[in-house]
């Protein structure tokens, strides 16, 4: 029905004046940053992100708001909006958040927000004076408005009567029970009516209560009299509303749960510029250059044009330094500057460099917090994701009005992933240093049916919207779309390139780590990019007669829940070039979410589930070795004890590789047509011919009870297809498909999050070498001379490991039982295609088994 | 690698002195000024610049005692810049050394001084030509020893000789190793053991020498005279004393107390460039590996592990490269996976929270692998076809191996070695090939050490 309610609305929007409505208890209070700063050149757009959190599930087809309005001669007003976000949080607790957003020539990007507790306003009345819309011109009312809504611009909600203040039954809850139902609660404001006069007066803002009109006291029952009484009076234009904004519970804090700590930072960030919470000491980014800038714009720094953040700093104070090392570095060794490491205070920070013709970006962190390698990677990634959002960097950084969502972004990147000590990081940023996106490995049946739902949208051929029936060439081509469901990403119809820029976007956006955590009522995103594949890495050589069609791009994004449907659009080329800022297509957007809403049914969300709870290949938390101890310290004990003495027996070789036979006995939770059952039979078949010999040994040797005493029973269920396992992690990249799998971090535990850190963290310093190695590789294919000359020890690296041992610290620990030995273990192939996998596992694993498993992984191939 | 080295003055940026390594062309003033520019002008701001690097090169800074700054610009060496440090480091205290400290500290005529330091140069260069040296003791900081079982004799000869000189510091050195050495002389700091065996081997070749040195951190004020007096090629005898006795005087005793080792120097010295027993076995595969004590700054190292047949083995890979690689080896694990006694070597192995126990990387061409226990690291450079590492530590049929050959002579050890291994240390019964030379070097240098 909202659909229909959709395309009806569509058209009957003019093309000049765009509108894209939503209707919802969302409005949107016209609060204007007194930073604005007007740029007469800037036209009209029509991108919206609006995101709408609530984690109980409700559907979202009442949904909030996009935004968008204006024309080309609408003020700047019109570039900013603000939208409320309400989060029903557990126990029916509201979180509030207000964002703006801002609109700039190339999209629309989060501006700032509070999260509004609504503490100073506490039952504040606002008195405000609208002048009523006679001719119910609000382009937003239809048919079927409310008085309210025509007259007012207000869209009206209704409160039980009885608690009029209490946050507890918040707005959702009296909108479930439905508009119709009559009671004497007071009338809310829902939301605001685009282009009407509620939302241009600006203090009017959804969620307060409206106590009075005209002095004349209001409920729900009785708006719609009082109001059509000052219809037919008419004897003024102006009203006068006296509103109330209800105090939002205070406790809404605990809402965030422990676990989703830094995903509540997300959250507020997502939606948040205010720097709530302290950047880390040290980060600072600058754009320098060496031309002549005007002291005045830059508040009489020389050659900076972009700061981050506004406070002057160490970095910022030396920044000549910078300026006068990459030029001289770049004279002398002949290739560009990239790091540097300095002493602030006896602190020590690294800083690394972009060179952008004369223009210079640096970007500073704390050394504590990160490592160099990782500083080096984000600030490559933070330079593709501003070429991809603005073109350029010096368009990025040189237009002053790009600032506020610059300083957002960097905002987050410092405090999501610079942020983070090393100890404290929940989710691990350091996978943000692989270029590729995680996926999760589907059944190819599931697989299957989601590529042709997404095929079918991505054909575009909506029967209503054809281009016969309108007549009009379409305005945008699909070039691709994906889906992540909880930051995994399920399928993509995109070419690699365009999928790395679409994930750095969501990345650093902190949109996939929302989507992970907590479920999004809706998300709309709609901005122009500049993809990397069309703009940036153009080859050379054309295939012959063939050219790729010169046009603009443009992404859309549309979250519901737990999923995100990324689509990439092109304009020009087959349809119709967009000039101007275009915006997107409301029936478009309307397929996108049906899309989406279908793609997420509840089998596959089943489905999807199931694999990350589980995962592919069951794996070992480093805590099971001591979680005996405290209970029954024999089990742990004997199972190490006995490993290293099977190990030293040669007769006995064959134990571990019988441990990893299929065992029959087992429960087993797979359902056995899945193909993870499937992969590991055939895997176990493989072995078992080898660990013949094994069966005889697991008659004599005490295996029945060794398994259930190393694997509690809690967790028994995740292990069961194969008897027991060495391996506590896994990661696997695939530089073609720009993709990465692991194993889900389900597995809690203080150790093993030791060790899953220890995993990442090693996987860093492996990656890097590979790169090193790579790098060599081509300077030797190149064959050029350097003049500080190659170091040629690590070319062609195929594997690098490292062995690492865990002694616990509490007492008897002293005993060699007691020690947990792993490897980390990264090897790269290059053939047939690019491809890395990195393994932690128990150092009990026998070289022939890591072998096989590496050979198979890489006769597998992901899509 | 080629380098740049720039040595100016801290206070006002006058250029003392620039050494270059390798092809490369010299530097026009306004480029060092620029260099030295940028660091003096972020240290007024509070700020140290430590150091930068490029996609090839790394610049490094160092100030020593407010006076003197030392800027190399080097290709990048893709490791923790602790070495970069430790390099410049070494050089100032080779200044130190030749030069001594209240000179260095308080420049009083920059002229003189620009003439002065030259005495500086063969030290200095000599450590920027690190890759030609056959030591490692400038990366590792710990001072190169050679293992041989004549030593116990030798320890008696050189007490001897070192009384005579009315000293207590003296040393012997094989082809700029350290052979044996008088327990005083083991007192001195790894960087002055490092330091002393390298003036002998940087000084040219002459049958004694009395050189003055300052010890940089025992005596950097008051010089010492360093006796030196060769007693066959490539065997150095060396006597740090005081103002008597004079080198003459001495030389005349150097025969008496000598002639009736010459047999054992004559074996140790054919011991070099394997540096430890022939009878000690070691795999075919092994191209090289380099041991240290991070505890008593003693290291170990070869490239040259036997006698090759070309014949039979094919064309292997040449001992310079095998240095090479150990070397870029060695930087790579230290300072990222274990730590040393390296300034600065030990804050990102920290950042782990489980230690690390052993590394290996294998490429097409070669294979590394790198081992840490206790005070000892042991980094050893195989051959590509060597079977997979890891084999070595998992698999107990190596061990097996080793033990059943026949012609290994340390069957006999077995049980001996047994005893010597910290009890901790159970892992033995998984470790293989690499690890049985490095117990049995630890055990070695243990008893003869």
């Amino acid at each position: 029905m909202g659909e229909a309610r959709h395309r009806e609305r569509t058209s009957k929007v003019e093309p000049s004046k765009c509108h894209c409505y939503a209707q919802g208890r969302d409005g949107f209070p016209n609060t204007l940053p007194r930073s604005l700063n007007p740029n007469s050149n800037q036209t009209k757009v029509c991108n919206g992100l609006a995101c709408d959190i609530a984690s109980d599930g409700l559907p979202a087809h009442r949904g909030s708001a996009m935004s968008c309005e204006g024309s080309r001669e609408e003020d700047v007003n019109n570039r900013y909006r603000s939208l409320q976000i309400q989060h029903n949080g557990h126990n029916d607790k509201v979180l509030q958040c207000t964002c703006k957003f801002k609109y700039t020539k190339s999209g629309f990007h989060i501006w700032s927000s509070r999260v509004c507790h609504n503490r100073n306003m506490d039952g504040a009345l606002t008195e405000v004076y609208i002048s009523i819309n006679s001719k119910f011109a609000h382009s937003g009312c239809n048919k079927n408005s409310s008085l309210c809504e025509k007259l007012l611009g207000i869209v009206p909600g209704v409160l039980p009567r009885d608690c009029p203040v209490d946050s507890k039954n918040n707005l959702n809850v009296s909108q479930k029970k439905g508009t119709c139902e009559k009671n004497e609660g007071p009338v809310c404001v829902k939301g605001l009516v685009p282009d009407s006069s509620a939302l241009r007066c600006r203090k009017i803002k959804a969620g307060q209560v409206l106590l009075t009109i005209n002095d004349c006291r209001v409920s729900w029952r009785t708006v719609d009299a009082v109001l059509s009484e000052l219809q037919a009076s008419r004897n003024s234009n102006k009203v006068k509303l006296t509103l109330k904004t209800l105090p939002v519970h205070e406790t809404c804090a605990p809402v965030l749960r422990k676990r989703n700590l830094l995903s509540g930072q997300v959250i507020s960030h997502a939606v948040n510029g205010d720097n709530c919470s302290p950047l880390p000491p040290g980060g600072s980014v600058l754009y320098l250059t060496l031309d002549e800038t005007e002291k005045e714009e830059n508040g009489g720094k020389e050659n900076v044009l972009y700061q981050f953040p506004k406070t002057g700093s160490k970095v910022e104070a030396i920044r000549g330094a910078f300026i006068t090392l990459s030029h001289t570095l770049k004279d002398l060794t002949d290739t560009p500057t990239k790091s540097s490491s300095l002493l602030i205070d006896s602190s020590p920070c690294q800083v690394c460099y972009h060179v952008e013709g004369r223009n210079l970006l640096i970007m500073a962190a704390a050394a504590c917090r990160k490592s160099l390698f990782e500083l080096e990677t984000i600030l490559s990634d933070l330079v593709r994701l501003l070429h991809v959002l603005y073109g350029t960097i010096d368009c990025a950084f040189t237009d002053p009005g790009n600032h506020p969502s610059l300083d957002h972004l960097f905002t987050m990147v410092y405090q999501c992933f610079l942020g983070a000590d090393r100890r404290e990081t929940v989710a691990f940023p350091y996978l943000s240093c692989l270029p590729s996106a995680q996926a999760l490995l589907l059944s190819e049946e599931v697989k299957g049916q989601l590529s042709t739902e997404l095929s079918s949208f991505e054909a575009g051929d909506f029967a209503d919207k054809s281009d016969d029936k309108c007549g009009v060439r379409r305005a945008y081509t699909i070039l691709g779309s994906c889906v992540f469901y909880k930051g995994h990403l399920l399928t993509s119809h995109l070419p690699t390139s365009d999928l790395l820029d679409i994930h750095l976007f969501l990345a650093y956006h902190g949109l996939l780590h929302l989507g992970d955590n907590w479920p999004v009522k809706q998300l709309i995103f709609w901005q122009e990019i500049f993809p990397t594949r069309r703009c940036q890495d153009v080859p050379e050589k054309h295939v012959f007669g063939y050219f790729e069609p010169d046009g603009r791009w443009f992404l859309l994004i549309v979250g519901v829940e737990h999923g995100l449907l990324c689509v990439l659009l092109e304009s020009g080329g087959c349809c119709t070039r967009m000039e101007g800022s275009p915006t997107p297509d409301c029936f478009f957007i309307d397929q996108a979410k049906a899309t989406l809403l279908q793609l997420m049914s509840s089998q596959l969300i089943k489905h999807c589930e199931l694999r990350l709870q589980s995962g592919v290949i069951p794996s070992l938390s480093a805590d099971w070795f001591y979680n005996g101890k405290q209970n029954n310290m024999q089990p742990t004990v004997r199972w190490s004890g006995d490993l290293i003495n099977q190990i030293s027996n040669p007769t006995d070789r064959d134990y571990i590789v019988r441990s990893n036979r299929l065992d029959k006995n087992s429960p087993l939770t797979v359902p056995l047509d899945s193909p993870t059952f499937q992969r590991s039979a055939s895997l176990n078949g493989t072995i078992s011919g080898i660990g013949d010999k094994g069966h005889r040994l697991a008659r004599s040797s005490d295996l029945s009870g060794l398994k259930s005493c190393v694997i509690p029973s809690s967790h028994s269920s995740r292990l069961s297809v194969r008897g027991d396992t060495s391996l506590f992690h896994y990661l696997y990249f695939d530089s073609v498909e720009a993709v990465f799998i692991a194993s889900p971090p389900h597995i809690q535990g203080p150790v093993h999050r030791e060790l899953m850190k220890n995993f990442h963290q090693t996987c860093l310093s492996i990656r890097k070498l590979f790169g090193l190695s790579q790098r060599v590789q081509t300077l030797l294919d190149e064959d050029s001379e350097r003049c500080f000359g190659v170091d040629v020890t690590f070319d062609l690296v195929e594997e690098h490991g490292i062995l690492f041992q865990y002694k616990p610290e509490w007492p008897h620990a002293a005993k060699k039982s007691q020690t947990l030995t792993y490897w980390v273990v990264g090897r790269v192939f290059s053939k047939p295609m690019p491809q890395e996998l990195y393994v932690c596992f128990h150092e009990s694993t026998p070289q022939n088994l890591v072998e096989l498993a590496f050979r198979l992984s890489f006769g597998h191939s992901l899509q | 690698m080629a380098a740049y080295l720039f040595c100016l003055t801290a206070e006002g940026g006058v250029p003392l002195f620039s050494r270059t390594k390798g092809d490369l062309k010299p530097l026009p003033f306004p480029v060092i000024g620029s260099l030295n520019g940028v660091h003096m002008f972020a240290s007024n701001q509070a700020v140290s610049l430590l150091s930068t690097t490029t996609d090839d090169a790394k610049v490094v800074w160092r100030v020593f005692h407010d006076s003197l700054t030392l800027i190399m610009v080097s290709g990048d060496d893709n490791a923790c810049d602790c070495h970069f440090n430790q390099l410049l480091n070494l050089v100032f205290q080779s200044m130190v050394l030749v030069y001594g400290q209240d000179d260095l500290i308080h420049i009083k005529n920059v002229e003189r001084f620009k003439k002065e330091i030259k005495v500086c140069y063969h030290m200095v260069d000599t450590l920027l030509s690190h890759d030609e040296l056959s030591t490692f003791s400038d990366v590792t900081n710990a001072v190169d020893t050679i293992l041989a079982p004549e030593n116990q004799v030798l320890q008696a000869f050189l007490d001897a000789f070192v009384e005579a000189a009315d000293s207590s510091y003296g040393c012997l050195l094989v082809h700029g190793k350290v052979a044996v050495a008088t327990r005083k002389w083991w007192t001195f700091t790894s960087t002055e053991l490092v330091l002393l065996s390298m003036i002998v081997a940087a000084s040219p070749k002459c049958s004694s020498r009395d050189i003055p040195v300052f010890l940089p951190h025992t005596s950097p004020t008051v010089p010492h005279r360093l006796l030196t007096y060769q007693l066959m090629k490539g065997v150095e005898v060396c006597a740090v004393c005081g103002p008597n006795p004079s080198l003459a005087s001495l030389e005349m005793e150097v025969g008496r107390f000598w002639r009736a080792a010459y047999e054992s120097l004559k074996a140790v010295s054919r011991l070099h460039p394997r540096n430890f027993p022939t009878n000690m076995p070691i795999d075919q595969n092994i191209l090289g590996f380099l041991l240290v004590n991070v505890e008593s700054h003693k290291s170990l190292c070869t490239v040259q592990p036997m006698e090759e047949d070309t014949r039979k083995t094919g064309k292997t890979m040449g001992t310079m490269r095998r240095r090479e690689i150990l070397r870029s080896f060695y930087k790579y694990v230290v300072g990222t996976y274990f730590p040393s006694t390296i300034e600065g070597s030990s804050e990102e192995p920290s950042q782990f929270s489980h230690k690390v126990l052993e590394t290996y990387i294998t490429s097409d061409t070669h294979k590394c692998y790198a081992i840490q226990s206790g005070p000892h690291q042991m980094f050893a450079l195989f051959q590509p076809c060597h079977p997979h590492l890891r084999n070595e530590i998992c698999n107990t049929e190596d061990n097996d191996y080793v033990y059943q050959r026949q012609d290994c002579p340390f069957i006999t050890h077995h049980n001996l070695l047994l005893n010597v291994i910290p009890s901790g240390q159970q892992s033995f019964f998984c470790i293989g090939l690499v690890n049985i030379i490095f117990w049995l070097l630890i055990f070695y240098k243990n008893m003869n050490m």
